[in-house]
């Protein structure tokens, strides 16, 4: 009963501190470009960290803030540390091996479930997407009709406690699929198939908008408990519907049971919709962008093409890495924004789609997501050009401030094997 | 040929004699002897069976039965090829699951596979069945042949007429043709699994046939063989699933000498250039495609432009096949009914073809097809009299059939017949009136009928019998009669009714109706829209070309070349294209010495560009159709990739704008020894055997590792040899010694004829050929590995058996042994950052390639992925950035290295004079995520271009909703489904739908 009750009141509790120490000192990182994520790029810039965050950020024709550490960066590149939402990270291993598999529970209608506690931090993978950048990550439950609920983690930590920034940010729900490819074109079996499908979220929502009223129920229960939060906008919801079709009735369907924050993910139609998703005031996680047209016939580059339509719609959209090998293939994140960049985006924009629109999709904006003074101190610097993979080295990370270890498993083999062959490292 | 005589043996009847071998005479005929054939008036003689006499002058003695037809038509019968009439219907599932079901589930001296059983006979199975006789009949069809469509050799079919008598008397010949097809229909057995395993096997059976011929007898007597053997000269058809089957039959069977007759699956007019150069010969349906009925305005996006297309152009199939000179006939195989032959014998007619043509498909090419014409197929003196009578000319919507003659004898005689099809528009006269509209529609299969004065209706009670009419007014109305009695009568095909009523005082009034137009011709005016003119389409579907693109000359000026060879990137050169081949490169270049005096020239402003290579994929599995894996067997190398080509993948598309050019299509990863690879150019538009490499070195897949374990299948695959790595060692040595052995007998049997191997009892095995040609170093080999320890097994077993490995393919742990790799001169294709997907990808690292390429290993990066296979050159950007391999070695990776693997560095990979134009015009350096491809060229045909690209989607997206709406227009059945989507292949997919992700 207690551990009920406790739900309500960890929700949308914003974890500011976490296991990463203290930085007692004052650091001014100077002679770089500084790409805030807001929208501007510094050239000749500065930033001053204090403890663990940013306390000024400015450019070198300004006298240089007094600082404990000065760190030239001799014109490298710093960026706001990549934002990877809608992935399965930390709750999955090895694809083919079943037990390191965490992220789908059985039965269809599971929002109690969460992704915070099978949370780990010390996946071999997430190290590999830390090395590129990636800083902060959405895991998220799959599968079923409601999956469970999402939390957000520093991609850093010694457990999940101290990694998490949000703990249960949103609920997922997989759209029953009503666009489905049949052999012998009889849709009855997938029709009844959705029809049951709708019936037993229509009766779920109505619960939960009935029993979030009940401030201490007679009988608890245990589902409608984790729903509460979206009813009142201090969760998300987050709906996995790919065409046209699926993505105006789940909208509809999500607002007019009252939920005040809807997600969109996958969204491959979604250019199609713009004025509609505008009027529902629906953000997009876009599936990932390095993928096939999604319909026969499409123009061959229109996916590519989608995040500059939405964008210039004035949708907030992010981009996510989600379909098959998500975690480990989402360290090129950044070069699908790159994508974005090619196909109609300015670099400012296109820089955005992975980091502060996903942070204010998912909540965490007034925490990290941009180079902002007041934000956490959440920054990568890298050689050259982050969202293109030639010039892409990361050089170093830090997290809250303080500087974060950027090595990996991969990085270790590699140093080992050039060693036994007798090559000098070139990184 | 001799058929049948009709004397049949005499059956014990329960009754008495009553044989009446009476001449029939029709007299009054139209008669229609044979396709554009027309006599009026004439008198038809039919005795004994057949055709006695037919003409103007032909004398009826007495004992005559004379059937006076009063210009009705008399047409020779049709013939159905394509039936299992009087045959078990098949109640089979397909097999798709893998079962370890390896050998036969029946015994028997028959052959290994039960998917070849040529032995089986329609005509011992046969049995006459009245009911399905008669509706073929009442179509007006005297003979069928008639054969059991389960397997790939299925044996011979049967040609029979449809008479309802005794098997014995109905059969004609008993085996008149052997049949084909790629499906392995209700065979048990695991193999095959796959298409190109399908025709693998039926190239091998052929090749166990010649054995036998030369000797196999002796060792060992197979009845399967036996009947492929009896069968030599018979003639051979195929069932085909598309334009692309009949090309693959077209090769098979063209190996054997043999020209296959084609079931077809109706888009023959997707290639009509290359059938008519194949002599093809077809039988094409009359079933055409369902139009879709859209549900809503977004569903067009999930229904193909190929499916619209098709919809729109199958209907014409016939007209443009006669346009082309292709031989075809009918089938009526797909519709539900056998009569709805007439409704789409008209839509074909209103399609292009003529009558002509449409009576010589159903009469006189289905005989020549099964070598009956000299006894049917027509109406002559002689042949036997299977023909039928009817209504009307063919095509008229009115046209019915009276009756039908079978070899002499009434077979079915149409109830209908006597009740004239009315239905049209009439101006009805009468004393004091006029302007009245007599109105007969169609009730059922009555009528009904109603008088109209101006906008007032009025029923009636409408009665026909024969050539008779009457009618009522069901309400009285001032001033007309209340009961009408007439006759019919025909003027040209408008009817003419006339006749008298009598008035309340008795007073007799005539009246008459002339018809103005026929209820048939008001519907049909009013629904259909206009057939569209066709236009080929290379392929038939989006992205294709109006007309196949054409070998330029191109000087691209200016531009920064990525020559992957030793001059590096060089910028602000020239490169000129002419005759497929790059005959120049360098700085302000003098074209004009380097071209023949007057070649038309395009120049291309390649300031601020990059030209590279055209990317090469050493792992590749779009482009094929039918299934990625035979691997129902740990050994399969006798089967081909290039069997299976499909060169409608929308993908080769997708990977041009990618800028690639060439791919490797690799068998899957199922099993140890896979099937052979096809090496292609993406030459989009073209046929399978066009985009093929002429003369290209043998390549063949190898696997390893989890995949061959079928470690990741689920519980149902634990029984298959091997399950370890232990055991995977032992199928090569297990197949190496097996080719050993075959090459010492191959030797031997070559000896001891100077003739060659086909000379004696030597067996040709495909699988054992193709192992042989590695040990020869006539084949090479892409070995899918992920582990070291796997790796250095393959080595191993290499070096003690004496043969070579060409590359390990995605080799994620090749850094572990670069070494024992470089020594050998193994070269490594691999991803440059995929890992954790499965066990045995675990120490997978993003470096890799670069460490292996530091090592002094040829290195590339491949895609095994239709997605990854379209942004290569970003992988091969990678190679920069985990490991700093330079931009001019990492170019490299998707170009000259795999070049080398493909061992065709010597024609493609670089930019060099004298190797092919395979080029790709880049926006930007090709190994930035901001670089587009502009231009990508193969063997200086442009097959991708940026700027006709933005063309080809805006013509697609309106010519998808200008058929949407002629569609939408067209009162038939529509379905509501969506249309499965073309399989995305990946190593480990073992269905023809392709499941797996990795």
């Amino acid at each position: 009963m207690n551990k009920l009750i406790g739900f309500t009141l960890f929700i949308f509790m914003i974890n500011g501190l976490n296991g990463f120490g203290q930085n007692s000192k004052t650091i001014l990182f100077h002679s770089a470009t500084i790409h805030t994520g807001t929208g501007k790029t510094i050239e000749n810039g500065w930033m001053l960290v204090e403890e663990n965050k940013i306390k000024a950020i400015g450019t070198q024709s300004e006298t240089l803030p007094k600082a404990d550490e000065q760190i030239s960066l001799n014109n490298k590149h710093v960026w706001p540390g990549i934002i990877s939402l809608a992935t399965t990270a930390g709750l999955r291993e090895i694809d083919a091996v079943r037990a390191t598999l965490d992220y789908s529970e059985t039965g269809i209608l599971n929002p109690h479930v969460r992704a915070l506690t099978a949370y780990n931090t010390d996946s071999k993978i997430t190290s590999t997407l830390r090395s590129n950048g990636i800083i902060t990550l959405q895991a998220c439950p799959t599968d079923g009709l409601i999956s469970g609920s999402s939390s957000l983690f520093y991609n850093a930590g010694w457990n999940w406690e101290d990694a998490v920034i949000r703990k249960d940010d949103g609920i997922w729900l997989n759209w029953p699929q009503s666009y489905r490819p049949t052999r012998k074109g009889d849709t009855t079996q997938y029709d009844a198939r959705n029809q049951k499908l709708m019936f037993e979220l229509e009766t779920l929502f109505e619960d939960a908008a009935a029993y979030k009223a009940l401030r201490a129920p007679a009988k608890p229960n245990i589902r409608l408990e984790a729903m509460r939060g979206l009813f009142n906008g201090t969760q998300n919801l987050y709906i996995r519907a790919n065409y046209t079709r699926d993505i105006m009735n789940a909208v509809t369907f999500a607002a007019s049971k009252g939920i005040q924050k809807i997600v969109l993910v996958g969204g491959t139609d979604a250019h199609k919709l713009m004025p509609f998703l505008k009027k529902h005031n629906v953000s997009v996680i876009l599936a990932r962008l390095h993928r096939l047209p999604d319909h026969p016939d499409e123009p061959v580059d229109l996916v590519f093409k989608a995040p500059a339509m939405l964008v210039d719609a004035g949708i907030t959209v992010a981009l996510s890495y989600s379909g098959d090998m998500e975690v480990m293939g989402s360290r090129n994140l950044a070069f699908t924004a790159g994508t974005a960049k090619a196909y109609g985006l300015s670099a400012e924009q296109a820089l955005q789609l992975i980091t502060l629109n996903p942070a204010k999709i998912a909540g965490i904006d007034n925490l990290t997501g941009s180079l902002e003074v007041g934000k956490m101190a959440d920054f990568f610097i890298t050689q050259g050009d982050a969202l293109d993979m030639r010039t892409a080295y990361v050089l170093n990370i830090y997290i809250q401030g303080k500087e974060v270890d950027s090595d990996n498993h991969q990085k270790e083999l590699y140093r080992k094997y050039m060693e036994r062959y007798g090559k000098p490292l070139k990184e | 040929m001799c058929l049948q005589a009709f004397a049949q043996v005499p059956a014990t009847v329960n009754t008495l004699e009553d044989e009446r071998n009476l001449r029939h005479a029709f007299v009054n005929v139209t008669l229609h002897p044979a396709a554009g054939e027309v006599l009026e008036g004439v008198t038809l003689l039919v005795y004994d069976g057949k055709i006695e006499a037919f003409g103007k002058n032909v004398a009826i003695g007495a004992g005559t039965v004379v059937h006076d037809l009063k210009g009705r038509h008399i047409y020779p019968a049709f013939i159905e090829l394509w039936t299992d009439y009087g045959l078990q219907k098949n109640t089979f599932r397909e097999k798709t699951r893998r079962t370890n079901q390896f050998g036969r589930t029946e015994a028997g001296p028959y052959y290994p596979n039960m998917a070849i059983h040529p032995e089986v006979s329609a005509a011992s199975d046969f049995q006459v069945n009245e009911k399905a006789a008669k509706s073929l009949a009442a179509a007006g069809y005297a003979i069928a042949f008639t054969h059991k469509a389960d397997g790939i050799a299925r044996g011979t079919g049967a040609i029979v007429n449809l008479l309802p008598e005794a098997e014995d008397a109905v059969l004609m010949v008993e085996k008149a043709a052997r049949v084909y097809s790629f499906r392995k229909g209700s065979s048990q057995q695991d193999y095959p699994a796959s298409k190109m395993g399908a025709i693998a096997l039926i190239r091998q059976s052929f090749a166990d046939k010649t054995w036998y011929t030369k000797g196999g007898k002796e060792k060992a007597r197979n009845l399967s063989l036996e009947a492929m053997i009896e069968q030599d000269n018979l003639p051979l058809l195929f069932e085909s699933e598309s334009w692309q089957d009949n090309l693959r039959a077209f090769e098979l069977f063209g190996e054997q000498n043999l020209r296959p007759i084609i079931k077809s699956a109706g888009d023959e007019y997707q290639r009509l250039d290359v059938f008519k150069t194949k002599n093809a010969s077809f039988i094409v349906p009359l079933k055409f495609p369902e139009g879709w009925e859209m549900t809503d305005p977004y569903m067009i996006d999930f229904i193909a432009l190929e499916h619209l297309k098709h919809w729109e152009t199958a209907p014409s199939n016939p007209f443009l096949l006669h346009q082309n000179g292709i031989e075809f006939s009918f089938t009526t195989h797909g519709l539900k009914q056998t009569d709805e032959l007439f409704e789409q014998l008209r839509v074909v007619h209103r399609h292009g073809l003529s009558s002509k043509e449409i009576l010589r498909a159903l009469t006189e090419t289905p005989a020549k097809q099964l070598r009956i014409f000299d006894v049917a197929g027509s109406i002559a003196i002689g042949k036997q009299a299977h023909f039928f009578v009817s209504s009307d000319t063919l095509l008229h919507p009115n046209f019915q059939v009276f009756e039908t003659w079978i070899y002499g004898k009434r077979a079915f005689a149409n109830p209908a017949a006597g009740m004239l099809d009315l239905n049209g528009s009439y101006m009805f006269e009468m004393e004091n009136v006029s302007n009245v509209i007599l109105e007969v529609t169609p009730n059922g299969k009555l009528s009904k009928a109603e008088m109209r004065l101006g906008d007032k209706k009025f029923p009636l009670e409408w009665k026909q019998a024969n050539e008779q009419v009457s009618f009522r007014l069901k309400e009285p109305l001032d001033g007309y009669p209340a009961i009408f009695h007439g006759f019919t009568e025909k003027s040209d095909s408008m009817w003419v009714l006339s006749g008298e009523a009598k008035d309340s005082s008795g007073k007799v009034v005539l009246w008459k109706a002339n018809m103005t137009s026929l209820y048939k011709d008001t519907l049909v005016k009013e629904s259909l829209p206009a057939v569209s003119p066709f236009e080929a389409r290379f392929p038939f579907a989006a992205y294709g070309w109006d007309s196949l693109p054409r070998q330029k000359a191109v000087w691209f000026r200016n531009a920064t070349l990525w020559t992957a060879e030793k001059e590096g990137i060089l910028k602000n050169h020239d490169v000129l294209v002419h005759a497929g081949k790059i005959v120049g490169m360098g700085m302000n270049l003098d074209v004009n010495r380097l071209l023949p005096k007057g070649t038309p020239l395009d120049t291309v402003d390649a300031r601020g560009k990059h030209i590279s290579p055209g990317i090469i994929d050493e792992h590749s599995h779009i482009a094929i159709q039918g299934g990625v894996n035979e691997g129902t067997e740990s050994v399969t190398a006798e089967v081909r990739i290039g069997d299976a080509v499909d060169a409608q993948d929308p993908a080769i598309y997708y990977q041009l704008a990618g800028g690639v050019t060439t791919s490797q299509l690799l068998h899957g990863s199922a099993n140890p020894i896979g099937g052979q690879s096809a090496l292609i150019k993406l030459k989009w538009g073209l046929t399978p055997e066009e985009m093929k490499i002429p003369n290209a070195p043998g390549h063949i897949k190898f696997a390893l590792g989890e995949n061959v374990k079928q470690s990741n299948w689920g519980e149902s695959y634990v029984k298959r040899f091997p399950q370890t790595r232990m055991g995977v060692e032992q199928v090569f040595y297990d197949a190496f010694l097996r080719a050993k052995t075959y090459q010492k007998e191959k030797e031997a049997a070559t000896k001891r004829s100077p003739k060659g191997v086909a000379q004696n009892a030597f067996r040709v095995d495909y699988e054992l050929e193709a192992l042989a040609e590695i040990l020869e170093g006539k084949r090479h080999i892409t070995c899918h590995s992920y582990i070291q320890s796997e790796i250095n097994m393959l080595i191993h077993v290499a070096d003690s058996m004496g043969f070579a490995i060409n590359t390990f393919t995605h080799i994620l742990e090749g850094y572990k042994v670069a070494e024992q790799m470089k020594a050998r001169g193994i070269h490594a294709s691999t991803f440059s950052d995929w890992w954790a997907y499965k066990f045995e990808v675990n120490d997978a690292i993003p470096y890799n390639g670069a460490l292996l390429h530091e090592v002094g290993v040829v290195t590339g990066f491949n895609s095994d992925d239709a997605e990854m296979g379209r942004r290569l050159n970003q992988e091969a950007a990678k190679a920069v950035l985990y490991g700093g391999v330079s931009e001019e070695d990492a170019i490299k990776f998707v170009t000259i290295h795999p070049a080398k693997m493909l061992r065709l560095d010597q024609q493609t990979g670089s930019i060099k004079p004298g190797k092919d134009a395979d080029l790709v015009l880049w926006s930007d350096n090709p190994l930035s995520i901001y670089a587009r491809a502009e231009l990508t060229m193969i063997e200086g045909v442009v097959y991708f271009d940026l700027q006709l690209d933005e063309k080809k989607q805006e013509r697609d997206r309106l010519e998808k909703f200008k058929i949407a709406e002629k569609m939408s227009r067209t009162p038939s059945k529509k379905r509501k489904d969506i249309p499965p989507r073309r399989p995305r292949y990946h190593c480990d997919d073992l269905t023809e739908e392709g499941d797996s992700h990795e």
